[in-house]
């Protein structure tokens, strides 16, 4: 076991290959050596901690990607959503059998929360829980991103684009709106 | 806009790695329209290779077909130029500079081959360089399209001579362009086919 300390000095007793994960804790640990000290993290509040740490209920290997987070439901179409990025049947089935329970369980946190989660996989070195999440449709039968709009209007991002430069971009890539 | 948020969307290295898992369909269509930082995000080589612009240095087992133009582009001859023609054929559409597979391949071997007078003969041409989507397509239109061809597209393996053989196989190498296939059926606007191949002498055919 191994005993971490968060930003908000609340202290988590961790079995060590699930701390191992971590790249950062991984070598601290080799650093210490055997040891009772407890391992600061100042970056990483209690409560994210206990979501990165999340025990063995999920998948073995923590690398999934963003793949948990396209949500999943098949029947509804969000009604908001430009006809480009409706996906096939086909790929929607499969990202709907793809996502299991603990990447579901895993997704049901809030926007604030995926940030920081961010943040501290960043800093812990968990690079495969970063995620894409808060670019998506925060509903549940999402399936793809949000438009350009939208996002620059979740984020307060500017468009600095001229109406010209935003339609060289789009001609170039329009061929791929077919489908 | 949170703490956090910020410190997000303001970190290059964080915006790129939280990029580099949308879809590559999303990677392409959305995230370069949100604004010039995004944009410039999108254009740095890790997804540029993300996005089968730029070849992929690092070693892996086996090779990915872009999805993107397995997606759009099931075979040469069902490309959905009839739909939005203008989309594909203007000279600066991205799926141009695709790269057909990452890593792609940097061999390409183009075959003739032409049964004639009781004998299989063959020519040969060697492409060199990563083989994009657009110098595929400048190299196979006028091999299938000007004569009654066959038409097949061979992936290698480590060892082979090269990565990838395109071979059009002819019924007869004097017979004049009977039938234009790709005519009305694969593009509106004509277009002039360019074959800039060197190819070598005919000869016979060993390999078939």
């Amino acid at each position: 076991m191994v005993l971490l300390v968060t930003s908000d000095n609340e202290q988590f007793q961790t079995e060590k290959d699930i701390v191992e994960r971590s790249v950062l804790i991984k070598n601290m640990l080799e650093d210490v050596g055997e040891s009772d000290q407890p391992i600061p993290l100042p970056n990483v509040s209690s409560s994210v901690l206990k979501k990165v740490t999340q025990p063995s209920t999920g998948p073995t290997e923590i690398d999934v990607r963003g793949r948990y987070l396209s949500t999943a439901s098949t029947t509804v179409e969000s009604p908001s959503r430009p006809p480009i990025l409706e996906q096939s049947q086909d790929e929607t089935r499969k990202r709907t059998t793809d996502i299991s329970e603990w990447d579901q369980k895993f997704i049901t946190v809030d926007q604030e929360m995926l940030f920081e989660i961010i943040l501290a996989a960043n800093y812990l070195d968990i690079k495969s829980l970063l995620c894409r999440r808060w670019l998506q449709d925060g509903s549940q039968h999402d399936q793809g991103a949000r438009p350009p709009e939208e996002i620059r209007k979740l984020f307060n991002i500017v468009n600095d684009f001229t109406p010209e430069e935003e339609a060289q971009i789009k001609k170039e890539n329009e061929w791929a709106e077919d489908r | 806009m949170s703490e956090s948020q910020d410190e997000v969307i303001s970190t290059p290295e964080l915006l790129e790695l939280t990029l580099s898992h949308l879809p590559i369909r999303d990677l392409l269509l959305t995230a370069p329209l949100v604004c010039k930082t995004w944009l410039a995000i999108t254009r740095t080589p890790a997804l540029q290779r993300i996005l089968f612009f730029e070849p992929d240095p690092s070693p892996r087992a086996a090779c990915t077909h872009n999805p993107l133009l397995a997606q759009n582009v099931k075979d040469i001859k069902s490309m959905p130029w009839s739909r939005v023609p203008d989309a594909f054929n203007r000279p600066e559409a991205s799926w141009r500079r695709m790269l057909v597979s990452q890593p792609p391949p940097q061999k390409t071997l183009v075959r003739e081959i032409a049964r004639w007078r009781g004998g299989v003969f063959e020519r040969r041409a060697v492409v060199d360089g990563p083989l994009r989507m657009g110098a595929l397509y400048d190299i196979i239109l006028p091999l299938v399209d000007c004569r009654e061809s066959a038409f097949c597209v061979r992936w290698h393996r480590d060892g082979d001579e090269s990565d990838i053989t395109l071979a059009a196989v002819y019924a007869n190498p004097s017979l004049k362009p009977r039938i234009r296939v790709l005519d009305d059926e694969f593009y509106t606007v004509p277009i002039k086919l360019k074959n800039d191949l060197e190819f070598g002498k005919w000869g016979p055919c060993t390999v078939f």
